[in-house]
């Protein structure tokens, strides 16, 4: 079962657990500098970055615990910094990347990345490269996502690699072209800057330790760190029959399907995309950037969940096959904007459903899908701009994993409990609406042994004459299935979003999803369902305790205690009548 | 003669201190009784009156103060034996108590469970009432579903109820209508709103607050009224004091109103301590650092004043926001295991053999190599002087237990093994503090290390080395800092108030406005206190920030700065402590977010005694020699061993050499150098 430990550590024991802890605090300091220092809502309350310290081939050596989807991809950035100025790197520079289709360089458009070479006595000994996403990133609408867009460009400012600042000095006509692209340049400058002053930070950090130990000392660490790395993922792996295990997300007839084939051979793992389906008219096509950042997010937190350090040597036993002109491989100039949202999940979700096939107590269910609505406008009480998802209609729940419950309103799974979403009086004092519902919604949790997360019911009504409130419909439009739901468990009531006008007038969920983009004025009224996790296990094993203190705290009805776990409660005292409870379970499982 | 008092109720041991009015000190350490922590009170106080040679009873007639602070509230919170909570919320936000604003603390791992909230759901009862953004009434308060939620709460046996609506802080009349409700229908029942325990914009946080506040309360005034009693009836009739975890005291009663301001306050006294220690010998920047059998505790004190962060969670997930003493904490100490992972990567911590069955060498049953085991193998330990002779310790179970566990899986010596444990536990302590300096925007060279706890002499030059520390402080009464620190704290009470405005829109007269509110409320807790106009202070801030960013920077702000030009003078402030803080400042506009004061009370603090007689000649309080393990030397060396209890003013001793104490050992490295203070204190200066 267990391979052999041919690894064995050149590092003294000591100086590797404290290198290694070194290097991790790092990445985090960079990360809470960025936390604590940054201005667009979607990077300081959604954590949507990531902090990183790179070796010089661009392996992921440390990292911090911000958004996972965007930790696999930050390599790729670096790599094609690396790859397109070569030999010009020099000490001080910073350069700038967000183009998928240049050197692959680019998960998203909206996700920027600063890559920095770190130096020590004059010679490049490592990388930061920090990802932050963007609150603009130029192209047709603000906040990059465009639904709208013919193409790439439709998406926004495609930044190739390119210089900032060079040997230290700010590059300023470079940095103008690319605020003067940007709808808010003054908070979007302070972005970058808040992400430059964490990589200088790190440099600093890192130098420190370049003294005490010298140069050889640490390449013979980060070598023994990967080594590290790529032991344990093998060893997790090894433990997994070996097979080809195939699933497939599908969706809607409009739908393109996502189809993984996954083998597992010893201790090592391929995940091939190459038979998904082609690329999708909708800005959902994933660059090759994302497909990888998505299969490690769902290793990550599957067969490798307990592996303390998730260097890139984790990456190491895996190859992932894509094929080019396919949604999970994006080519020039397909549109991608809305890739991280969506196709990440399902690709995640299809990675799940592979591996539980084999190893279903290891695998989470799938989470449910967001539902949000981007809003934008002037806020009338300070005549003031403002232009971001509905955070809290990103509240879907958890999907359960074997043993626990999922999380209530943890989503999006990209994020996976890393978004803060704005409380609700910091949302009335930022957005001109007033909120009458955010709260668990009944029977949103999908039922199993160990039942999913619940979503939300969130509705919220405009107080915003005279200035009217844009809405752009950025929910899923392919109804792909919540997957895998593990060993019996069942999925989630699919999302819903309507309009009560405030003339009386309803817009349907169907007539939603067809319009798309609405102004709103005072009196207008949003009712989103947002949807909960998928189970695991057959709800009928469900611990009869467990499922009577749901109906009690109206999670569950009573009506749905008895269809879905055959726990027959009286809706008085609450108490389960046993006997019947046990005739049904029984009739229901026959 | 008059006494003042400070007892410390710990995990372990209660901790007492009693002072008199020429500052001759009794310290007495006495094993907790987490049954009924009075117990062990009980015991401490006979205990001192039996070294004054008096009975409790005509002893306890001559104290004028007892400080105490107690762990009752936050075991309640993490031994999930609290009050059973009922909420009041606003119509259709009835989950923001479990909805926790999204957060997973383990993003990668799915296999952990939601943390339950404090309030089931099922006790959670939807209100209908709403107000705006900006205090305008939407729905008015319906007192019925008040009324019949106290009869649902009744029936259910609510201990405690929170009403906590939306936007109450902005306009707080319809939480404390449901508040006044619940008090008539429910008299017996412990009350409390969320506007009246934090008012602060966010509900998450400030409901979350309430909620613990609810949580604890009844445990706490159970405890408190007990207490009283029982000092009362053995003739006390001076008054007691409670620490909170802002380092200041209150009274009893307030104590039960707020009794979230106690969650936490264990080790919120020790930085306290460690300034008034160090202020007479002119130190003024310092960090504490606090190590004991399982937990590593640091904090920064600038120019005297302990950091405060305002906001913690309890147990990891229990959010609450109240200005408290910035301690940050990790899992390091004496106890610490050291192990082996599958691809024999050594850790150490954060897993403690703790008390029971504690280090492999107390030979209690414990097989784990620990932090102690690696010490007395390195040979900072003496076995034979183990908490002054008391316990014995066995070095043959430590070094089987790291040669079996660590040694020899790893192909090494026992006594490299044990260097390679003490370098990983000092390295994360050395990173902790290195971490929290950082997070102050300050650098921790220009600091002094003060080390309190059994195990922290025994580091702290190993941890200063690194971190290019020179001086470093320790004191004789280390081990009952925080005892020390209950009866030097003054009185004190925060408040706060929500004002987020951008700072061009506020003008000196509005903020002198608030600030001046504020304090009036301050003043009626300090009149409750019968605390007299000359020995009340306040302390006043304000948090800030650029426009749009969503965290906050406290700024301290003097009166002079209460003025229109004083304006100006606050925002270069900011800016300046910005870039401080995160490397870069901003052209563009700030805000001001919440007002903050502090009302104080001030106390007499006992007088300190020095040492009457004074030699630098140590070489009388030699004890012996062994081989002590220096990095510097690689190697052995020969030490001298000094008997720390008997030392004198004065006296000076150049490393290498050991100093035993009868509750803690100090390492004086080789290139170090170590003074007694007239206080009878250790300074250690590094080369």
């Amino acid at each position: 079962m267990s391979q052999e430990k041919i690894f064995k550590l050149k590092t003294n024991p000591a100086d590797f657990s404290v290198l290694v802890s070194a290097m991790f605090t790092i990445a985090r300091e960079m990360g809470k500098n960025m936390e604590r220092t940054a201005r667009a809502p979607i990077y300081f309350s959604a954590h949507d970055f990531s902090t990183t310290l790179l070796t010089l081939d661009c392996e992921l050596l440390a990292l911090a615990e911000y958004i996972p989807v965007l930790i696999g991809a930050t390599p790729f950035s670096a790599r094609a910094v690396k790859e397109y100025f070569k030999e010009d790197i020099n000490e001080g520079d910073v350069f700038l990347v967000n183009d998928p289709y240049t050197l692959d360089a680019g998960n998203q458009m909206a996700d920027w990345c600063i890559v920095y070479p770190v130096f020590w006595n004059g010679k490049q000994v490592l990388w930061v490269a920090n990802k932050a996403h963007q609150q603009d990133t130029g192209g047709g609408v603000p906040g990059g996502y465009n639904p709208g867009a013919m193409d790439v460009y439709g998406e926004g400012l495609r930044i190739p690699p390119i210089k900032i600042f060079e040997g230290g000095k700010e590059r300023k006509d470079v940095f103008n072209l690319i605020m003067t692209n940007v709808r808010i340049p003054e908070t979007q400058r302070g972005d970058l800057l808040s992400m430059i002053g964490a990589a200088r930070i790190g440099e600093k950090r890192a130098r420190v330790i370049y003294d005490t130990y010298g140069e050889a000392a640490m390449n013979t660490f980060i070598a023994d760190l990967m080594g590290y790395g790529e032991f344990m993922m093998r060893e997790e792996i090894a433990k997994l029959s070996d097979g080809v295990y195939h699933s497939e997300i599908k969706g809607n007839e409009a739908s393109t399907p996502i189809i993984c084939d996954l083998t597992i051979d010893g201790t090592e793992m391929s995940v091939d995309f190459s038979n998904s389906g082609p690329m999708s008219p909708a800005y959902i096509n994933s660059p090759i950037a994302n497909t990888h950042s998505s299969v490690y997010m769902a290793l990550m937190t599957s067969v490798g969940k307990k592996i303390a350090y998730r260097c890139g040597g984790c990456y190491r036993p895996i190859k992932i096959v894509t094929q080019p002109g396919t949604v999970t491989h994006a080519a020039y100039p397909a549109t991608h904007g809305n890739c991280t949202n969506f196709i990440a999940k399902q690709i995640i979700e299809a990675v799940w459903s592979a591996l539980a096939q084999t190893a279903p107590e290891e695998v989470p269910a799938g989470w449910g899908s967001i539902n949000y609505w981007v809003f934008s406008g002037l806020d009338p009480r300070r005549m003031e701009g403002y232009g971001t998802p509905d955070f809290l209609g990103c509240s879907s729940g958890a999907g359960a994993i074997w043993g626990t419950d999922g999380w209530p309103t943890n989503g999006p799974q990209i994020c996976s409990g890393t978004l803060y979403y704005p409380e609700i009086e910091i949302a009335e004092s930022i957005y001109p609406i007033v909120w009458e519902k955010w709260e668990w919604a009944k029977d949103s949790g999908a039922p199993g042994k160990w039942r999913g997360g619940c979503g939300v019911d969130n509705v919220w009504i405009a107080d915003c004459d005279p200035q009217p409130i844009n809405l752009a419909y950025a929910a899923e439009p392919f109804d792909y299935e919540v997957a895998p739901a593990i060993a019996g468990g069942k999925v989630p009531k699919p999302n819903s979003k309507m309009l009560i006008l405030a003339d009386g007038t309803e817009e349907s969920p169907e007539q939603v999803r067809q319009t798309m983009l609405y102004q709103l004025h005072t009196g207008d009224k949003s009712i989103d369902y947002v949807m909960g996790g998928a189970g695991v296990g057959n709800p009928l094993e469900r611990d009869i305790a467990a499922v009577r203190d749901d109906v009690k705290d109206e999670l569950v009805s009573i009506d749905r205690a008895k269809s879905d776990y055959g726990v027959i409660i009286d809706p008085q005292t609450f108490e389960v009548d046993l006997k019947a409870t046990e005739k049904l379970r029984k009739q229901m499982s026959g | 003669m008059k006494y003042v008092i400070g007892i410390d109720t710990g995990g372990t041991f209660t901790d007492l201190i009693c002072v008199d009015e020429e500052g001759v000190s009794i310290v007495i350490k006495t094993p907790s009784t987490p049954d009924d922590p009075s117990v062990a009170i009980t015991n401490g106080l006979q205990a001192v009156a039996a070294r004054i040679g008096k009975d409790l009873n005509g002893f306890l007639g001559d104290v004028t103060r007892i400080c105490h602070g107690t762990t009752v509230t936050t075991n309640t919170v993490l031994t999930w034996t609290g009050a059973k909570v009922g909420l009041l919320c606003t119509k259709g936000f009835r989950d923001t108590l479990g909805i926790r604003f999204g957060i997973r603390e383990t993003p990668y791992d799915y296999t952990i469970p939601a943390p339950k909230p404090l309030s089931p759901r099922y006790l959670r009862v939807p209100i209908e009432e709403r107000i705006k953004w900006n205090g305008e009434v939407v729905t008015p308060l319906n007192e019925a579903d008040v009324k019949n939620a106290c009869k649902y709460f009744e029936e259910q046996g609510v201990d405690a109820i929170v009403v906590g609506f939306i936007w109450s802080f902005k306009n707080p009349t319809h939480e404390r209508r449901a508040v006044e409700i619940c008090r008539e229908e429910l008299p017996e029942v412990y009350v409390c709103g969320s506007c009246d325990v934090q008012p602060e914009i966010r509900e998450y946080w400030r409901i979350s607050t309430a909620t613990l506040n609810a949580y604890v309360g009844p445990n706490l005034s159970k405890y408190l009224k007990n207490l009283v009693q029982i000092l009362n009836e053995s003739g006390f009739e001076g008054q007691l004091l409670i620490t909170q975890s802002n380092a200041g005291v209150i009274f009893p009663e307030i104590a039960i109103e707020q009794a979230v301001r106690t969650i936490l306050s264990g080790p919120a006294c020790s930085p306290a301590a460690a300034a008034y220690l160090a202020s007479p010998i002119n130190l003024k920047d310092l960090i504490t650092i606090d190590m004991g059998g399982t937990s590593f505790d640091v904090c920064l004190i600038r120019n005297g004043q302990p950091c405060t962060a305002l906001e913690t969670a309890v147990g990891g997930v229990y959010h609450l926001k109240l200005p408290l003493i910035d301690v940050h904490t990790i899992g390091a100490g004496g106890g610490s295991i050291a192990w082996l992972d599958s691809m024999n990567v050594l850790h150490v911590g954060p897993q403690s053999a703790g008390a029971s069955p504690g280090p492999a060498c107390y030979g209690k049953g414990g097989t784990e190599p620990t932090s102690t085991d690696a010490d007395l193998l390195l040979g900072y330990l003496n076995p034979a002087y183990f908490l002054g002779g008391e316990m014995t310790v066995d070095v043959d179970l430590a070094r089987k237990a790291v040669k079996e566990k660590i040694a020899d899986p790893l192909g090494m010596d026992v006594i490299d093994a044990a260097k390679a444990i003490r370098k990983i536990i000092d390295h994360g302590m050395s990173d902790a503090i290195s971490q929290v300096s950082v997070e102050q925007g300050e650098d921790p060279r220009k600091y002094t290390l003060v080390a309190a706890g059994g195990a922290g002499p025994v580091h702290v030059a190993s941890l200063a080395k690194p971190l290019n520390i020179r001086k470093v402080l320790i004191s004789r009464s280390s081990s009952i800092f925080c005892a020390l620190g209950s009866i030097i704290a003054d009185l004190r009470h925060d408040l706060v108030k929500s004002v987020l405005s951008k700072t061009s829109q506020m003008n000196a007269g509005v903020l002198n406005e608030i600030f001046q509110d504020m304090q009036s409320e301050g003043n009626t807790y300090l009149d409750r206190e019968g605390i007299a106009s000359a020995d009340r202070y306040y302390r006043k801030s304000i948090d800030m920030r650029y426009k749009g960013q969503f965290h906050e920077v406290e700024l301290p702000i003097s009166e002079a700065e209460l003025s229109d030009e004083g304006i100006d003078h606050i925002v270069e402030d900011f800016h300046r402590k910005h870039e401080e803080l995160y490397a870069y400042r901003d052209v563009v506009e700030t805000e001001m977010i919440n007002l903050r004061l502090a009302a104080y009370g001030k106390v007499v603090r006992p007088a300190r005694k020095t040492m009457k007689e004074k030699s630098s000649d140590a070489s009388g309080f030699e004890k012996g020699k062994r081989d002590v393990f220096f990095e510097e030397k690689l190697g052995f060396v020969p030490t001298t061993i000094y008997d720390g209890d008997r030392m004198i003013a004065g006296n000076i001793v150049e490393g290498p050499a050991v100093i035993e104490q009868r509750t803690t050992t100090i390492v004086v490295p080789p290139d170090a150098r170590l003074e007694v203070t007239e206080y009878g204190d250790y300074l250690m200066t590094l080369e």
